[in-house]
């Protein structure tokens, strides 16, 4: 446990002395912000359009028109930003030679991989809480239901841990760390997406590429709803990721 | 206080390192030579414990610990090729942070962090950024997070590579004021180095032990025979009878004449047979002179030179460390 404090105290340091967590988070939180005014913008247009036409008013709803894109927008913008911050995790380390030292402390595999992941995790969580500004600006000027906001963050915690490990398992295949980001983008995308190509394979398959999506899964949270179902599928990731990367460390790298 | 029991590492069909066995005890410096793509990092690393060999084993005698245990990782000081440190760091908070990951027990910190820093001379750049500093210092940051858990067994991959004279020989100091205290095992191309820091050498070439044992005893050693250089003064043809007759000796080469009845003589006998007292017993008994008595040692790049062109393969010059 000592080791992976001074492990995890260490990542969390290496973060906020680059400039690449303030920059990403930076960027977040500045296109969080752009993309709220603009649903606000709309919202208050429908807002206006409704008191001269009544059919509209059933449709002006904060959740539906402010919060529902934020998050959307929120969850677009993590799995572009989470491979940028996790590019470094193992790949910086492989360039430098610093793993190989790392790796002959009394510290163990999977120390040093969650010690990493839970420092770029809690570096994600410190862009989430920025962005809880938004809802509770919407909470103080209007009358949201909260039960989707906190289920959607419960949510996007979920998908930054899943991402967070994807990306550092990405990490240590390469000391490149472009292509340690660019791979693992591509890959989280791609799960992402599979709910776009569900939709037009019938059948058996088609339900297994929409439960093999990650949009599949987060879209119940953005609704209000929890599923120990999409619980578990981040779960997995979290796990099943994390159990590779200490294998690679094992037999890829200490094993080469 | 090391044992290493037919250690390999295959890579494909291609042996990087080819059953290598030796054993070293507590306190002695052990140097690893070998031509650049010898496997000597390869050693090195599995000694480490961050690469797994194909086969064999590496422990510490006492406590039965391998490589990957803690047990034998809070025992190892290692610093790798160029010193891999992180650049962004202070001096001070990386070695604090080794410290810990280390498992240094927190009331021990400051007072051990004060000795590697006095040890490595690097006090005066405890407070500065690791990016900025010299090869030189980079290189006392690395031996100082090495040290900073007082290791029983040092590992130095090429420690001195790269540094200007005066940094070298600032960092031979230091290895060589370890002596004695703990094991060292050091890899290095470069041979004065291993001359004056090592006790033991090992010769690497392609995979395989070339040569291994006490440098003192290798160098005293040579595919042709141990060799003597002698002055006599005495009668030139029963000097020299009488030294071809003495029990190990295989030649006598008169060098040259001196002058007043002087004689240089190079004298060669088999390998693990010492003429020199039936010499002394010989001269107390004819009344001849003894004027120069010397071992005629090879040096150790033309003993480096013959193990790698494999002229030192014959098993009788190797001994176990």
């Amino acid at each position: 446990m000592k080791t992976f404090s001074a492990l995890f105290k260490r990542e969390l340091y290496a973060f906020f002395l680059s400039p690449v967590a303030y920059t990403v988070l930076g960027i977040f939180l500045l296109l969080c912000g752009y993309f709220f005014s603009r649903s606000i913008s709309y919202f208050s247009f429908l807002s206006v359009q409704a008191g001269y036409d009544a059919s509209l008013q059933a449709h002006v709803n904060s959740n539906e028109l402010i919060l529902r894109p934020l998050f959307s927008n929120i969850t677009l913008m993590l799995i572009l930003l989470i491979p940028l911050l996790t590019m470094r995790t193992f790949a910086e380390e492989k360039k430098q030679g610093t793993l190989e030292l790392l790796l002959s402390y009394p510290v163990s595999n999977s120390s040093i991989v969650l010690a990493k992941n839970a420092a770029c995790f809690i570096v994600v969580l410190v862009g989430l809480l920025g962005t809880a500004a938004y809802p509770a600006l919407l909470l103080f000027l209007s009358d949201p239901d909260t039960g989707p906001i906190f289920t959607a963050y419960f949510g996007l915690v979920l998908l930054a841990g899943s991402t967070v490990s994807m990306g550092s398992l990405f990490s240590l295949f390469t000391e490149n760390q472009t292509v340690a980001a660019v791979s693992s983008f591509g890959i989280i995308l791609l799960l992402w997406s599979l709910a776009w190509f569900s939709d037009f394979v019938p059948g058996m398959p088609g339900t297994i590429l929409a439960e093999m999506s990650i949009q599949s899964h987060f879209q119940s949270f953005a609704k209000g709803l929890v599923s120990s179902r999409d619980v578990i599928y981040f779960l997995n990731i979290v796990v099943f990721s994390n159990f590779l990367s200490v294998q690679v460390i094992k037999l890829g790298i200490r094993g080469r | 206080m090391l044992r290493v029991e037919s250690l390999t590492k295959h890579y494909g069909s291609f042996r990087g390192v080819d059953r290598l066995s030796f054993s070293l005890e507590k306190g002695s410096t052990l140097g690893l030579l070998g031509p650049n793509g010898a496997g000597k990092s390869t050693i090195i690393r599995m000694l480490a414990g961050t690469l797994m060999p194909s086969e064999g084993r590496v422990m510490l005698t006492g406590s039965q610990a391998e490589p990957f245990m803690p047990e034998y990782q809070r025992q190892l000081g290692y610093l790798p090729e160029t010193a891999p440190l992180y650049a962004q760091m202070t001096v001070g908070s990386y070695l604090r942070f080794v410290a810990r990951i280390k498992g240094v027990p927190k009331k021990e910190l400051e007072q051990g962090l004060e000795r590697v820093l006095a040890e490595c001379q690097i006090e005066g750049v405890a407070g500065r950024v690791i990016g900025r500093l010299s090869k030189g210092y980079r290189q006392r940051v690395g031996l100082a997070q090495a040290l900073i858990n007082r290791p029983a067994l040092l590992i130095l991959d090429e420690p001195t590579a790269g540094l200007d004279p005066s940094q070298t020989g600032v960092f031979r100091e230091l290895i060589a004021s370890m002596q004695g205290q703990r094991t060292v095992v050091l890899s290095t191309h470069i041979l004065p180095e291993v001359r004056s820091l090592c006790s033991h050498v090992i010769i690497i070439n392609r995979g395989k032990i070339a040569a291994q044992g006490q440098i003192d005893g290798l160098l005293d050693q040579d595919s042709s025979g141990r060799r003597f250089y002698l002055e006599i003064r005495g009668p030139n043809q029963l000097v020299l009878l009488a030294l071809q007759g003495l029990q190990g000796v295989t030649s006598v080469t008169l060098s040259r004449q001196t002058g007043q009845g002087r004689f240089s003589y190079l004298m060669t006998a088999d390998n693990g047979a010492d003429p020199r007292d039936h010499l002394l017993d010989l001269l107390a008994g004819s009344g001849w002179k003894l004027l120069e008595l010397r071992s005629d040692r090879q040096d150790l790049e033309t003993l480096f030179i013959n193990a790698v062109t494999g002229s030192l393969e014959d098993e009788n010059i190797q001994r176990p460390v």
